[in-house]
């Protein structure tokens, strides 16, 4: 019952005409910057941030939360229309939905995508309201030892289940880290690492290190591609799939959705994991396996499910625990820090309404985003035609506008070109800097709790493995570790990963 | 020795700078004893991590095997992006957004092959009253719009 006063809740705050409001905007410029090629969800999220500087809390979360699936279901658009995945969670969509967009059902292909996304985030966000109050309470009983522990196994989980190199990924996270020491040390008052700026006694602003590693880095290094000319599907064809359609897609959806809700919850699995995962399965139990690759309709089904579900279920270790499983999550994460609310298990009880508010307001938006594709298809298509040339100097404008905002300093501005080039740099030696937002967000929490737990052990290093739970945590975290490193393993891990880039 | 992967020797190369230039400056702060800990100990921790993962990184990248380079550098792009921002950031406060974003727009759009006076000019039409609409008008931003004649 308490479940079902908690969802009474949180859709009387969603349900609030402003509310409703922006999370109608959150999903359009979402599904609007996420449609572009070459702009991922996390520059997508970091160019959007400021808008949500004046805004309460509540509502800016709800309208981020928005812009983050809006985005995600975005690029599958993209996918489906251009032979070109806008992110790395519809790269698996482009195999079939292209060919059904060749095959003049790109229509079919999109409303597809669409129901089978509304589908996933539905039964996702119910798992998300029905696992929130169990997990939060867990976490309460957590200490310092336990919440150090659990950090590692988060920041660890990322790397090792992300493609690329894990030792450069580990080296990116303490970078991360390392960034988030910059500041005012909060139990001695010492600035560290300021330089004299007065500045920076506040530490950096997460803005600033987002739009330049991402935003800045990514239009540097789009620039740098060959502009090679895609060739834009412009004939969209009928929307509605017919009944042999739907009758096709349900497994796929069910299936999709059940695994994509499972590794959406673990740290690190993230999307494109999930739409890997259960393209993979599709081509193993689908009675239509044999058609798959040739524009079947459960290759766009399955994965866009997959990865609603887990887009949906990644907010359940972000809002319950505090802690992100990848750096979009992060991005979350940190603009809640912006918004004056310390992400955790606390969040739930001392501010119910923004709590519930987003989850139900999760439900509306998935249901908004049905309702806006479909009718807007002609406009993205229009979108998609717009030339990278026009396109990236209104990119530009949004980023420097957005880190000026943050603070209003020029400083940040210049320390934003700053973290471009660095991104830049990063992009080429082929270090993600993903990881690296992760760490930064998480940082600070972590001394935080690192101290506090040698404090209360006096000193000694033992007590994160004489706890059990805290413990527990490092076992998972050294296994994920070793499951990353150990060669038979790895192999395996880079076969699957590499089929999924 | 040679230099198999010339992107990990990098990598490794300024994973150790940075790890032993951080590990420098947190000795200058106090660093205390496991049990209470001053402002240094914890950034140690990490300048000494992150030094000893660029030293694996680097020695991974020593040896023969198939030789990967890190590729030419696009120094032009880099350049016009990125100071373009740096004009934005000194012009604002001076000049406003009436002109600061007009720079913006048509520095940066110079990194593009394709770019040409009409489609800065067509962006910078469009693009200054669409900011001035959402973020000063809807957001009610504290930005200055027209140049600051008191500086």
């Amino acid at each position: 019952m308490d479940l079902l006063n908690n969802l009474l809740l949180g859709f009387s705050t969603a349900l609030s005409w402003y509310n409703l409001f922006y999370a109608f905007v959150g999903c359009l410029l979402g599904t609007l910057i996420g449609i572009l090629p070459g702009l991922g969800p996390l520059a997508t999220i970091s160019m959007l941030l400021p808008i949500t500087f004046g805004m309460d809390p509540t509502s800016a979360l709800i309208m981020l939360a928005g812009i983050y699936y809006g985005a995600a279901y975005g690029g599958s658009t993209t996918a489906i229309l251009v032979n070109l995945p806008g992110e790395t969670s519809s790269v698996v969509t482009v195999i079939d939905g292209h060919q059904m967009a060749k095959q003049g059902r790109a229509g079919v292909a999109i409303a597809t995508a669409a129901i089978g996304s509304f589908v996933a985030g539905c039964i996702g966000t119910l798992i998300l309201a029905a696992f929130a109050t169990p997990l939060s309470e867990m976490a309460f009983r957590f200490g310092s030892a336990e919440y150090f522990s659990l950090m590692v196994v988060g920041l660890i989980g990322a790397v090792s289940l992300s493609s690329g190199s894990v030792i450069k990924a580990i080296g990116m996270i303490i970078i991360g880290i390392i960034l988030g020491t910059i500041g005012t040390d909060l139990e001695s008052g010492v600035q560290r690492y300021t330089f004299g700026i007065p500045h920076l006694w506040d530490g950096l602003d997460f803005i600033v290190i987002a739009v330049g590693l991402f935003a800045f880095g990514e239009v540097i290094g789009t620039l740098e591609e060959k502009d090679e000319k895609t060739e834009v599907t412009t004939v969209v064809g009928r929307l509605m799939p017919n009944k042999e359609d739907f009758r096709r897609m349900t497994p796929s959806i069910l299936r999709g959705t059940g695994l994509g809700s499972i590794l959406g919850i673990l740290p690190g699995a993230g999307l494109s994991i999930a739409s890997f995962m259960s393209y993979s399965l599709e081509t193993k139990v689908s009675r239509y396996r044999h058609l798959l690759g040739k524009g079947a309709i459960e290759g766009v089904a399955g994965p866009e499910s997959a990865n609603n579900a887990a887009a949906q279920t990644a907010f359940i270790p972000t809002l319950t625990l505090g802690i992100p499983g990848s750096a979009t999550m992060a991005l979350l994460l940190g603009a809640m820090i912006m918004h004056d609310i310390q992400p955790g298990p606390q969040v739930m009880t001392n501010n119910p309404e923004l709590f519930w508010g987003l989850i139900a307001s999760m439900w509306i938006g998935n249901l908004m985003l049905v309702m806006l594709n479909l009718p807007l298809v002609g406009v993205w298509v229009k979108l998609l035609q717009i030339p990278y040339h026009v396109l990236y100097p209104a990119i530009m404008l949004f980023c420097c506008i957005g880190v000026y905002a943050s603070q209003i300093s020029v400083l940040d501005v210049y320390l934003a070109a700053g973290f471009g080039f660095v991104g830049y740099v990063f992009r080429k030696l082929e270090c993600e800097p993903a990881p690296l937002v992760l760490g930064f967000v998480l940082g600070p929490l972590m001394e935080a709790h690192f101290r506090r737990a040698m404090v209360l052990s006096q000193g000694d290093f033992t007590t994160f493995i004489r706890e059990p739970i805290s413990a527990g945590f490092l076992l998972v975290a050294l296994l994920l570790l070793l499951l990353a490193i150990v060669p038979m393993f790895r192999k395996r891990r880079d076969a699957v990963l590499s089929e999924a880039d | 020795m040679i230099i198999a992967n010339q992107r990990n020797f990098a990598t490794g190369s300024l994973y150790m700078t940075i790890g032993i230039a951080v590990a420098i400056g947190a000795s200058r702060y106090q660093i205390g004893t496991a049990g209470r800990m001053g402002p240094g100990y914890f950034p140690l921790g990490l300048g000494i991590a992150l030094s000893f993962i660029g030293l694996i990184v680097l020695i991974s990248s020593l040896g023969k095997g198939t030789r990967t380079r890190i590729g030419s550098w696009p120094v032009r792009n880099i350049f016009i992006v990125l100071s373009s921002v740096v004009v934005f950031g000194f012009s604002l406060e001076r000049l406003g957004l009436i002109i600061a974003l007009p720079l913006l727009i048509s520095i940066s759009s110079l990194a593009h092959p394709q770019c040409s006076w009409r489609t800065v000019l067509g962006s910078i039409i469009v693009l200054v009253p669409f900011a001035w609409l959402i973020f000063i008008h809807f957001l009610g931003l504290p930005f200055p719009m027209l140049p600051d004649f008191s500086l």
